[in-house]
C-alpha cells in the first residue's frame, strides 16, 4: 500500500492546559495557556467553531501568534480546557 | 409582474480557504485540503495557489504532488467545514427567509421583496453580504445576481474569486448566445458530449434546439434543456422549511487499501450500517429498500438493492441485509474492494408496530441503548468491536471509545461460512445488552 502522508501540519496534542480566558463582547476569548510549562500569550482568535460530544457543546477556537498554530478546546459541560493540536513555524 | 431578483452566493474555495483563515502561515501557500493521514484520499479543496498549478478538487494526491511538489497537504475537518457554514447561512438568512442551501458553500436568496431593505440596488446587498462575511470569518465569496436560480449560478461562476456578476433581464438573451453548454448547471461531461455530436455547443445553440428532436431523444428533460438554453427557469428558492423529506439516507467508506478480506468488508458494512440507522432514528424514519455499493480495485462499481418485508431503522439489520446481497451478487472472493457504500431507501415516518418476537424485542432495546449511550456521550462512543475502525477482527462484544469493555463471552464461528460466519455479531450484542 502507498500511500502520502498528509504533510506535517497538524500534530494532535489532547492534553488538559491551563487557561486563562476573558469575556468579551459575548464570546470568550483565551489570554494566556500553560502547557507543559511554557505560557503562551499574545495569541489571536483565528477562527472559531462549536461541535457536539453527547450532550456537552465543544467549542473549538483556532490561535495563531504568527509562527505558531493552536487548537484548543472548551468543553461547555465540563468546563475543561485541552490543547488538541498544535502546528510549529512554517507549518 | 416585476423582475425576480435572486443571489447565489458561492465560497472560494471554502475549505481551503477556512484552513488558511484559521493558520495564517498557511495563507498565500498552495494547499489542498484531503483526507485523514493514513487513508487513501483525493484532493476535496483547494486553495486558489494550489489551482494556479493546475490541481483540481477530485484529484489524487500523487497527481497533486506531480504538478505542485511543495503543496501542502491538510487534513480536512468536516465538523469545522459544516459549522462555519451554518453560521454563513445564518448571516446570509438576516437579509431573506427565502435562502435554500444547495450543499455547504453554496446557498440562493431570493432577494426580490428584500434587497430595498438594505440598499438601494441588488448590487449593493450583495456588497453588504460580501463585507459582512469577510468581516466576521475573513473568508471571501463570488455572488451571481439574476432573474432566476439558474442564470445567478451561472454568474457567481463568472468571477472567481471574491467576483460580483449580475445578468439583468434584458441582457439575458445576448448572454446566452455565446455561452459554452457546460457552464450550465446539470450540463456534465456526457450531457455534453451528447449535445454536442447533436452540433448544439453554447447556449443560443441549445435555445433554439427544434423541440420535437430533443424530446425524442430526452422526453421531457429535453424540453427543459430547451428552456435552460434560453436562460429560462421558474423554480423557486426553496427554504429550509420546505424542504421536501429526504428519499433515502447512505453512507460510504473508502478503504485504506484495497482488500479481499470478507470480514474486513463485513466490518465496513456494519459500521456503515450502523450510521445509516442512526441517521434514520434521529430523523424518525424507517426505509424497506436496502442498497450496497461495492467499488473494486478497478473501480467497477456495482450496487444492488433489496427490499424488506417491512421497514426498519436497525442498523444491524440494514447491515444483514447488505451482507445478504454482497454474498449473493458481489462475493467474488478474488476481487479487491475499494469502497463500501450502504444506504436505505422507500422511506416513511416511523411506526411503532409492537413485536411479539424476542429477537425484535431485543435489537430494539439495543438500538434505544446506544441512542442513549450516543446522545450522552457522542455518536459511536459505544460500537460493535467487529464495526471498529481499523477492524478489531479478535475482539467481540462492544468497544467504548478506545477501551475494551464488558463482554467476550461469545465464541466465533469459524467452521460455517455465509451469513452464519456473522451470526456471532448478533449473539455479541445480545450477551453484552
Amino acid at each position: 500500500m502507498s500511500t502520502i502522508p498528509v504533510s506535517a501540519m497538524l500534530t494532535s496534542i489532547n492534553e488538559p492546559i491551563r487557561v486563562g480566558a476573558v469575556f468579551e463582547r459575548g464570546q470568550i476569548k483565551p489570554a494566556w495557556f500553560i502547557w507543559q510549562g511554557r505560557r503562551y500569550e499574545h495569541c489571536q482568535v483565528t477562527m472559531r467553531w462549536q461541535t457536539k460530544l453527547g450532550t456537552a457543546s465543544i467549542l473549538h477556537l483556532s490561535l495563531s501568534d504568527g509562527l505558531n498554530y493552536f487548537e484548543l478546546t472548551f468543553n461547555q459541560h465540563t468546563l475543561a480546557w485541552r490543547l488538541a493540536a498544535i502546528t510549529g513555524p512554517g507549518g | 409582474m416585476s423582475e425576480r431578483i435572486i443571489f447565489h452566493v458561492d465560497m472560494n474555495a471554502f475549505f481551503a480557504s477556512v484552513e488558511q483563515q484559521c493558520n495564517p502561515t498557511l495563507r498565500g501557500k498552495p494547499i489542498a485540503v484531503c483526507g485523514s493521514a493514513q487513508h487513501r484520499t483525493v484532493v476535496a479543496a483547494c486553495s486558489y495557489e494550489a489551482k494556479a498549478f493546475g490541481i483540481n478538487n477530485g484529484m489524487s494526491l500523487g497527481e497533486a504532488k506531480q504538478l505542485c511538489p511543495h503543496v501542502i497537504l491538510v487534513g480536512g475537518d468536516p465538523n469545522k467545514y459544516v459549522d462555519v457554514a451554518q453560521h454563513l447561512f445564518a448571516l446570509m438568512g438576516h437579509f431573506t427567509s427565502e435562502l435554500e442551501v444547495f450543499s455547504i458553500d453554496e446557498a440562493w436568496l431570493d432577494m426580490t421583496d428584500t434587497y430595498d431593505a438594505f440598499a438601494s440596488t441588488p448590487e449593493g446587498v450583495a456588497q453588504l453580504i460580501k463585507q459582512r462575511i469577510r468581516a466576521a470569518y475573513g473568508l471571501t465569496c463570488s455572488i451571481g445576481i439574476a432573474p432566476n436560480k439558474l442564470l445567478a449560478k451561472v454568474a457567481s461562476k463568472l468571477r472567481k474569486p471574491d467576483g460580483l456578476v449580475r445578468i439583468r433581464k434584458v441582457e439575458v438573451p445576448a448572454f446566452m448566445e455565446q455561452l459554452p453548454i457546460e457552464s450550465l448547471c446539470g450540463v456534465g461531461p456526457k450531457l455534453k458530449a451528447a449535445l454536442n455530436d447533436f452540433d448544439i455547443f453554447t447556449c443560443g445553440e441549445l435555445g433554439r434546439a427544434p423541440s420535437h428532436f430533443l424530446a425524442r431523444r430526452y422526453g421531457l428533460v429535453g424540453q427543459s434543456l430547451i428552456r435552460m438554453g434560453r436562460g429560462e427557469d421558474e423554480s423557486p428558492v426553496i427554504p429550509v422549511r420546505a424542504e421536501v423529506p429526504a428519499k433515502s439516507m447512505s453512507h460510504a467508506y473508502t478503504l485504506p487499501y484495497d482488500t479481499a478480506d470478507e470480514e474486513e468488508v463485513a466490518g465496513t458494512m456494519l459500521r456503515l450500517s450502523e450510521q445509516v440507522a442512526r441517521r434514520l432514528r434521529q430523523g424518525g424514519c424507517q426505509g424497506r429498500t436496502v442498497g450496497l455499493t461495492i467499488r473494486y480495485a478497478d473501480w467497477i462499481t456495482m450496487t444492488h438493492h433489496e427490499t424488506l418485508a417491512y421497514p426498519t431503522d436497525n442498523g444491524y439489520q440494514v447491515y444483514e441485509a447488505a451482507m445478504a446481497l454482497y454474498h449473493a451478487r458481489c462475493g467474488m472472493d478474488w476481487q479487491r474492494v475499494r469502497l463500501v457504500g450502504v444506504g436505505v431507501s422507500s422511506l416513511i415516518h416511523r411506526q411503532r408496530q409492537l413485536s411479539f418476537l424476542e429477537d425484535d424485542l431485543q435489537r430494539e432495546r439495543v438500538d434505544q441503548c446506544l441512542d442513549r449511550a450516543w446522545d450522552r456521550f457522542g455518536d459511536f462512543t459505544l460500537v460493535r468491536a467487529s464495526a471498529m475502525e481499523p477492524l478489531v477482527s479478535k475482539t467481540h462484544g462492544f468497544l467504548l471509545g478506545s477501551q475494551r469493555s464488558v463482554s467476550s463471552s461469545a465464541d466465533r464461528d469459524e467452521t460455517t461460512h455465509g451469513r452464519d460466519r456473522y451470526q456471532h455479531r448478533d449473539a455479541l450484542l445480545t450477551a453484552t445488552v
